[in-house]
């Protein structure tokens, strides 16, 4: 297919006017669940940019990660906020103008600096003259994966992406050490949150039909991620959002009863464990760190096929480790750290 | 050729309709419109992801994507109504441990305080 910039241009400029208007009132409207539910809206526009741009793993994250995750995390976290707004004090109005006057520079010198950006996908911009035409001549003859995305991540930056992971746990507990070990003076409190009443049966029946689609689903575009968009991140973010579903529709204590919180720390710390543990074996076999042509030996293929397998066993252990940082992120943050009763 | 316009024809259509919705998000009153304005982006997103898809010819790379939407797009909606039937119901009354079983009747203390009550304000009228 030829890349073809006049095409859709209505559609560039209809979807940045709306983000625009998006980011505007995210920041202007009061209220914390509206400016949530208007970053929420931005999600969708943002995916659809890089659905245009051809971006589909990016845009399959923001997809998985806006629909399903920010804004949950939003509304559970808003429980336990208390918002005011402070007067401003004499000689604060000239900081906020001056700082109004730099904003304005700084963007006045950013759009002038626009002008030297290559244009969308130029074939003689920097980025697509040096490293993406080796990736995409050899990606598939040394992996064997089809999906170039896919190789880069897992295999020739495979060290960025597990550092990624690391992050992503790394985020899991500072929420857990900071809900849950300090005092709750200036939060909301919510003593005596009151039971659910009704039966929600509606909600239950439609969860119970559609939680095994969605973990089924979860795991084809975490296997699939060779061929197709997708990968550990967006299916361990589907599969985490099918127990935030469960405790949602039923309540938190179902949802832990099915995963308890023994079970997802665990899973926390045991994906990074499996994506570190296969490159401490390809270095115990004399291999880089992540050489997964070290595999080649116990899987008894070929080392293209090797780097293929450790690709997918990689991907296994983020998608583990996502999954249950998600789970554990909502549990503690949905309940305000004790973990007795979320939203 | 076309048909390819009539279905860029449609993306711009759909991209104008969900302008209409932000309108709503924006300046919705209450959080409830805003939140039914975004549920309907939400549904118009994944029209046009297979859209873009079917203009660019590679709709089965598309396909998981709006999949992932259809799946997951009606949690926040979820997560805002429990949100709003937590904040609006009363909280429960504070429990007593002076309170006994329905069936054992008012305390003695009680009954004498309500014997005693007409009494005394009697004495504060006088």
């Amino acid at each position: 297919m030829v890349w073809d910039t006049s095409l859709l241009w209505q559609f560039d400029i209809l979807i940045l006017l709306m983000m625009v208007i998006c980011a505007v009132a995210a920041l202007a409207l009061d209220g914390l669940i509206s400016s949530a539910i208007v970053t929420g809206v931005y999600s969708f526009l943002i995916c659809l940019m890089w659905t245009h741009m051809m971006a589909v793993d990016v845009a399959f994250t923001e997809a998985a990660v806006g629909a399903a995750i920010s804004t949950v995390i939003f509304l559970g976290t808003a429980q336990y906020i208390n918002r005011w707004i402070k007067a401003d004090r004499p000689g604060e109005q000239g900081i906020k103008q001056i700082t109004l006057v730099i904003a304005v520079i700084c963007a006045v010198m950013m759009l002038a600096a626009t002008r030297d950006l290559p244009d969308w996908a130029d074939p003689a911009s920097p980025a697509s003259t040096h490293l993406s035409p080796g990736f995409i001549r050899q990606g598939y003859h040394e992996t064997a994966t089809p999906n170039v995305v896919t190789a880069v991540l897992a295999d020739y930056r495979s060290y960025d992406t597990m550092f990624e992971s690391v992050v992503v746990f790394a985020a899991a507990l500072v929420v857990m050490v900071v809900l849950r070990h300090t005092s709750h003076k200036h939060r909301k409190v919510l003593r005596l949150r009151p039971k659910r009443e009704g039966r929600d049966t509606v909600l239950r029946g439609a969860a119970q039909s559609i939680i095994p689609v969605m973990q089924i689903f979860a795991l084809y575009v975490l296997c699939h991620g060779h061929y197709s968009p997708g990968g550990g991140f967006q299916g361990g973010v589907i599969f985490g959002a099918s127990f935030i579903l469960l405790a949602l529709c039923y309540n938190l204590k179902f949802s832990m009863n099915r995963f308890r919180e023994h079970a997802v720390l665990w899973c926390c710390a045991g994906g990074v464990l499996l994506y570190a543990g296969i490159g401490a074996v390809c270095l115990a076999l004399g291999w880089n760190f992540l050489g997964y042509e070290a595999l080649a030996r116990f899987l008894g293929v070929t080392e293209v096929m090797a780097r293929s397998h450790g690709i997918l066993a990689v991907e296994v252990g983020v998608g583990i480790t996502v999954m249950a940082v998600m789970v554990s992120l909502y549990y503690d943050l949905a309940s305000g750290g004790d973990l007795e009763e979320g939203l | 050729m076309n048909l390819e316009l009539f279905f860029i024809a449609m993306v711009v259509a759909l991209l104008f309709l969900m302008l209409c919705n932000l309108y709503r998000v924006v300046a919705g009153p209450t959080v409830i419109d805003r939140m039914l304005g975004m549920n309907v982006i939400g549904i118009k997103t994944t029209v046009l992801i297979v859209l873009i898809g079917i203009i660019d010819g590679r709709v089965e790379m598309f396909i998981d994507i709006t999949l992932a939407y259809a799946l997951l797009n009606f949690i926040t909606t979820i997560a805002a109504a429990r949100f709003y039937q937590r904040i609006a119901q009363p909280a429960p009354p504070e429990p007593r441990e002076s309170l006994t079983a329905p069936s054992a009747g008012p305390l003695v203390e009680e009954a004498d305080a309500a014997a005693a009550e007409p009494d005394s304000e009697k004495e504060e009228n006088k």
